[in-house]
């Protein structure tokens, strides 16, 4: 199981490295409370992530190098699936910091 | 403590491939398991089944959030390998279309062609695009059953499922609306041209929504019925069942090239046949069975388990084979 999760195909198609709204929020949330799970991403964004839509946002966000997932420490007693805890990348902390620099340059004091 | 969700991931894992399990699947699994178990220790059962529904509709939000993105970025780029056979297969749907298309207005329009008066190039030149969306759904049906069975390829079976239910949603949209709207156009237009009075909307001019509610409403037995309630309700099961038409007949022509695979004449041969026995049952079915449903639906059940039959021959001849080359 702790394979699959590291050991994952990457994908066959080309990946433009943006910065969605929602994805934003996520660099935001791991940069300021750490390495976090996806339920944990889910809380703290306050309803602006849905439970339904996280994980395809975190495995796009993975796809293009923001992100890495690794199974969480702890070992699972009861034996469930290991939860994947998400940290940022360097890439991931620099699109953040550009993407702040440029919407700041860009946009009008008053929409920031 | 047995967790929830084992049974869902091995039947999620017939159909996902290791990253979709990986990056989707398996995260929203592990928190249905982790919130299942701190509910379940706890001793909150409603918790539990809240947490196993909350996981349920996760997991159909991620299936249907990631099919429409695997369909966006396979239209988007294409891979190398995949780009011959899905135009080619592209090219022949739409070729088969626009050659149906011909075919089933012809006779309309040859019989106001201005043979006799010049002046009904006017109106030929009226009825021609009322009489394309007339002809779109039977042709759409063709030609995506031809196309498949002539470009198909067998790797490409997924994306070819995706055609099918876009063509299929696409089809229930011209039946619903585009048709009735276009049928009406069309005699005002003739009736215009002869100067005689726009005839009143009958059922083939109703959108399914004006029909429905007709069927659910049906005016009381004293007052004067305007339509024929068997009538309605097969125009009403008629359209459904021939919106669900392109994707069952997709199927049935996806088996039987499976069947007959690298022979693209049998190909051929298996589209036009599927065609034809598919429109022959319809209109036989329509004259047999009294009730409505049974005449629009049973076609498409006859074309479901033929294609059936076909897959279990298939793979039966496939476990064979692979049986004949271990030994």
């Amino acid at each position: 199981m702790y394979e699959r999760l590291t050991a994952v195909p990457t994908s066959p198609h080309p990946r433009a490295l943006t910065v969605s709204p929602k994805e934003l929020l996520i660099l935001e949330l791991l940069v300021r409370d750490g390495d976090q799970y996806g339920l944990q991403l889910v809380t703290a964004s306050r309803g602006r992530i849905k439970r339904g839509t996280v994980y395809v946002t975190l495995g796009r966000m993975q796809d293009k190098g923001y992100l890495t997932a690794t199974p969480e420490d702890a070992p699972v007693a009861v034996g469930g699936l290991p939860r994947p805890v998400y940290r940022l990348t360097p890439l991931g902390r620099r699109m953040l910091r550009i993407w702040r620099g440029g919407a700041a340059r860009v946009m009008p004091a008053f929409a920031q | 403590m047995r967790l929830p969700g084992r049974r869902l991931r091995t039947f999620a894992t017939r159909f996902c491939d290791t990253r979709t399990m990986a990056r989707l699947v398996d995260p929203v699994l592990a928190d249905l398991q982790a919130e299942y178990h701190e509910a379940a220790a706890s001793g909150r059962i409603w918790q539990c089944r809240l947490a196993w529904l909350r996981a349920m509709m996760s997991l159909a939000r991620v299936a249907v959030l990631q099919g429409a993105v695997l369909v966006v970025r396979s239209l988007r780029y294409p891979l190398p390998d995949e780009r011959r056979p899905v135009s080619r297969t592209l090219i022949v749907i739409a070729a088969s279309m626009l050659v149906f298309v011909t075919v089933l207005s012809a006779p309309v329009v040859v019989q106001f062609a201005p043979w006799h008066n010049r002046s009904n190039w006017r109106l030929v030149g009226l009825i021609i695009p009322k009489t394309i969306p007339l002809a779109l759904p039977a042709s759409l049906v063709c030609g995506i059953v031809f196309g498949l069975a002539v470009g198909w390829r067998r790797r490409l079976r997924a994306r070819i499922v995706v055609l099918a239910v876009a063509a299929s949603c696409a089809s229930w949209c011209l039946l619903a609306w585009a048709v009735p709207a276009s049928n009406q156009a069309f005699r005002g237009a003739i009736s215009e041209a002869l100067g005689l009075p726009i005839p009143s909307m009958g059922v083939n001019e109703l959108t399914l929504g004006e029909i429905g509610v007709l069927l659910s409403e049906p005016a009381p037995r004293s007052a004067p019925q305007p339509f024929n309630i068997r009538t309605l309700a097969y125009a009403y099961h008629a359209r459904w069942a021939l919106a669900c038409a392109p994707l069952v007949l997709s199927a049935l022509a996806l088996s039987l090239t499976g069947t007959f695979r690298n022979r693209r004449w049998i190909g051929a041969a298996a589209g036009v046949s599927v065609l034809l026995g598919y429109f022959t049952s319809l209109s036989w079915a329509r004259m047999s069975y009294e009730s409505a449903i049974a005449a629009a639906w049973v076609p498409n059940f006859i074309c479901l388990v033929l294609t059936a039959g076909l897959m279990l021959l298939q793979r039966q001849r496939d476990s064979g084979n692979s049986t004949a080359t271990q030994y």
